[in-house]
């Protein structure tokens, strides 16, 4: 993964860089810049995965930077890190393109946060998870029951993963920060939506991504997911589809994308209001681990 | 929710928002000492949008490499003198955004610019100091003022 990081404050590179460092990315590569046009001319060389920019520097300032890298086509994504709080600034930076505006000064959590959804979900669409008109609902949908939910993870991991069907969980502040999974059929609509809240995601992760428990249990302190145990949690969300399928043509769902929630947002809490939905609630636990809570909702 | 003013408890605030977010660091009330208007080793200033205002931060060389050795994550010895005025620029940058989020300014930040002693003092002659606001970092003392028609000093003239 390579990130270049343009600020004219070296300090603030330094800042950058080890927050990166944090990301847990096994092959991350890191580039300095000190404005816009020494990042552009890195930008047509190197080809950076990101790049994240200060915005207000000499010579060329970030948005001028986004602007010339829309313009000259290049394929690269864009979030600043800026004390620029501006609401019209901001807004010209996402107009503009830019995936996420984090404002100085931030934690490492907020970076990596912004930085991994935003790598996570390219763009990161909200919008995929609208309901379907009602009039299509329900397609049958076959969600899974806790032992096929169970017999899924477990094929992935050799601790065991303790999974009981619970009553429906409702949707509240309390379960944010969430990884939250979309999953498409074979015409690539989305059929079901899966919500990790971050215990879980942080426990499924770490189980099948070699993290001990006491790292996941810091991720869970610190409110926030790195890169190896999301990693982990992908897989367990890959293998999930496999036990939702259609039942008109029996196939299983493919997972489309995961992002990782910071908030509800209002189409998220318009599918969950639905009371005519299929839907599955599980608690998981694994001893060492601790538990948390998983629900599959069919859209 | 925005507002044309900015208190001094409020300026310390944020002074100790910047402080921490920097590592260990702490920022701990103190009262103004008059010889901290212009006596102090090092004075940072950033204009602040359309507004009119200029934050003004003032602090000791050793509270300086102190926050560049936290900013920078490296031994007072790696550091050189452009890195501790790199780092005290910046946490200057990040100061003036908070405040110019707290006010709403709508316009942009300068750029942070080092000044000298002496025009520090001229500044402050004609400036109309709106805010100050003391404190210690690791018991020396800082200097935070936010004043306004500072554009003399901060044209670099």
């Amino acid at each position: 993964m390579r990130f270049l990081v343009v600020d004219d404050s070296r300090a603030m590179q330094s800042i950058i860089r080890r927050g990166l460092q944090k990301a847990g990315y096994s092959q991350l590569e890191i580039k300095l810049a000190n404005d816009g046009l020494e990042a552009l001319e890195i930008i047509k060389v190197w080809e950076p995965d990101m790049v994240l920019s200060d915005w207000h520097m000499p010579k060329m300032t970030g948005i001028e930077l986004l602007a010339a890298i829309t313009q000259q086509m290049l394929d690269v994504r864009v979030g600043f890190v800026t004390t620029e709080t501006s609401p019209e600034r901001i807004e010209e930076a996402i107009a503009a393109g830019a995936l996420f505006v984090i404002n100085k000064p931030f934690s490492d959590e907020q970076l990596l946060h912004a930085v991994l959804t935003s790598l996570e979900n390219q763009p990161a669409h909200t919008k995929d998870v609208a309901p379907a008109p009602a009039s299509q609902i329900p397609r049958d949908l076959q969600l899974p029951t806790s032992q096929g939910f169970a017999h899924a993870v477990n094929a992935l991991t050799e601790h065991e993963v303790l999974v009981e069907a619970i009553d429906p969980i409702r949707l509240e502040d309390k379960l944010m920060p969430c990884v939250l999974g979309l999953y498409e059929d074979d015409t690539a609509k989305t059929r079901a939506v899966i919500i990790m809240d971050l215990r879980a995601a942080c426990i499924l992760g770490a189980v099948v991504g070699g993290v001990t428990p006491n790292e996941a249990r810091q991720a869970v302190t610190r409110q926030s997911i790195d890169k190896k145990l999301l990693d982990g949690c992908k897989q367990v969300l890959k293998q999930a589809g496999d036990v939702v399928s259609d039942s008109a043509t029996q196939r299983a769902l493919r997972l489309r994308s995961v992002n990782i929630i910071p908030a509800i947002f209002p189409k998220l809490e318009s599918i969950y209001a639905r009371k005519e939905i299929a839907r599955s609630d599980f608690e998981i636990a694994v001893v060492g681990f601790g538990q948390g809570f998983v629900t599959l909702v069919a859209t | 929710m925005h507002k044309n003013s900015v208190s001094s408890l409020e300026l310390y605030h944020l002074g100790c928002q910047v402080w921490s977010s920097l590592g260990s660091l702490q920022l701990i009330a103190a009262p103004v000492q008059p010889e901290h208007r212009c006596g102090l080793q090092r004075y940072v200033g950033v204009t602040m949008g359309a507004l009119g205002y200029s934050l003004l931060l003032g602090v000791d060389t050793e509270v300086a490499a102190n926050l560049a050795t936290a900013m920078f994550d490296c031994p007072r010895t790696a550091l050189c003198e452009a890195d501790i005025q790199d780092a005290l620029g910046e946490a200057a940058n990040m100061l003036a955004g908070k405040i110019a989020e707290l006010i709403g300014t709508t316009d942009g930040l300068g750029l942070p610019e080092h000044l000298s002693v002496l025009l520090v003092q001229a500044d402050l002659l004609d400036a109309e100091v709106i805010t100050e606001s003391g404190a210690l970092s690791e018991g020396l003392p800082v200097y935070l003022a936010i004043s306004k028609n500072t554009n003399h000093v901060f044209n670099g003239t």
